[in-house]
């Protein structure tokens, strides 16, 4: 499995990708050219627009959404925190909506993540750090953050040690939510 | 026939084709959440200028992808609402140049977007120093039938501020 994920990967790279006609295409994230390379995955597969201006219409599109989506699920997330805490200090009522909730978050943030990570590539990329790039790195904290969350929250009521694996979800729950706040934020820079 | 030969040549020998050393021209972006610069400084021109006369002609190109806003994702959103890859470049032609001490009113044709519109823009020269060339005017991305992008759920401004500078020694 492993070798055929290696040899997955060389032949994403394996061609030049000029004919995409993209400033700094060196500096485009890994996850992008691994999917919207030249022979990254789709192109592989042949999906997706047929043009580069079809692909950036996509694009377009597709960040729009999760900007939007984005915006609720950090809502959502907040209210979540909220929950969380009122059941850590004993308000166990809250918990089937705690539940009921956590599905519904985690699906609008794995979709807003899925509209970003999967979005056909952009017309340029540069090196230097951005507010932009920030915003891309913490993405990275926070969506291991959400698949980790449901996970530790689970295992609450099935591990041995209470206070540890509730301490575990709040933590790791804090800093998604936290990183993900910063994320937003920082959309908002001019620079 | 001979005194016609010397008004050509005094007036050929006070005209000039100014190399540009270097050049830049900014657009002013609008939100209601943030304001940004875009520079380029790829500009090619050709700018004739008679110093006796007073008068002469401009001709700017400017590659739309040559414009840094220090966030590439916004520059390439940019290129997209401009459709860049059928339109890459922004030209500007003058058609009538007229002269009030340091300063000049250019009037002439953008070409942006496939849409040629005319416009005037007053700048300054300056011959001090080598020749110097300062300005700027205000277009509507509407006139030129550009979408605007969208950040928030609202659109950025319609009204863009252009700045240039050009620079000959």
């Amino acid at each position: 499995m492993k070798y055929i994920t290696y040899l997955f990967i060389f032949i994403c790279f394996a061609k030049s990708q000029s004919d995409l006609n993209i400033q700094n295409i060196q500096e485009m994230p890994l996850h992008t050219k691994i999917l919207w390379g030249e022979n990254g995955f789709f192109r592989q597969l042949n999906f997706g627009p047929k043009t580069r201006k079809d692909e950036l219409k996509l694009r377009v599109k597709m960040l729009q959404n999760h900007q939007k989506l984005a915006l609720l699920s950090l809502g959502m997330l907040a209210y979540q925190s909220s929950l969380g805490y009122n059941i850590a200090e004993g308000d166990y009522k809250k918990l089937s909506k705690h539940r009921k909730f956590s599905t519904i978050t985690w699906g609008l943030y794995m979709t807003s993540a899925s509209l970003s990570y999967l979005a056909p590539p952009a017309q340029k990329y540069e090196k230097r750090v951005s507010s932009m790039k920030i915003h891309r790195w913490l993405s990275y904290i926070h969506f291991a953050g959400m698949m980790a969350v449901p996970f530790l929250g689970k295992n609450i009521s099935n591990s041995n040690d209470y206070d540890k694996a509730l301490a575990l979800h709040k933590n790791v729950a804090t800093i998604t939510f936290t990183s993900m706040s910063i994320s937003a934020l920082l959309t908002i820079l001019p620079y | 026939m001979n005194r016609l030969v010397f008004i050509l040549l005094i007036s050929v020998s006070f005209s000039q084709n100014i190399d540009i050393a270097s050049s830049e021209i900014k657009y002013f972006g609008n939100h209601f959440l943030h304001s940004w610069i875009g520079v380029s400084n790829k500009a090619t021109s050709t700018i004739i200028y008679d110093e006796i006369k007073k008068d002469g002609s401009v001709t700017i190109e400017v590659p739309l992808n040559s414009f840094d806003s220090k966030i590439s994702g916004r520059d390439s959103n940019m290129l997209f609402y401009t459709d860049a890859l059928d339109y890459p470049i922004v030209k500007f032609k003058s058609s009538e140049i007229s002269t009030f001490n340091d300063s000049v009113e250019i009037i002439g044709d953008l070409l942006f977007h496939g849409i040629s519109k005319r416009l005037s823009t007053s700048a300054t020269i300056n011959t001090s120093n080598g020749f110097k060339v300062e300005g700027s005017f205000i277009i509507k991305l509407s006139d030129f039938n550009v979408s605007r992008p969208t950040f928030m759920f609202m659109k950025m401004d319609d009204l863009i501020r252009i700045d240039y500078t050009f620079h000959a020694n």
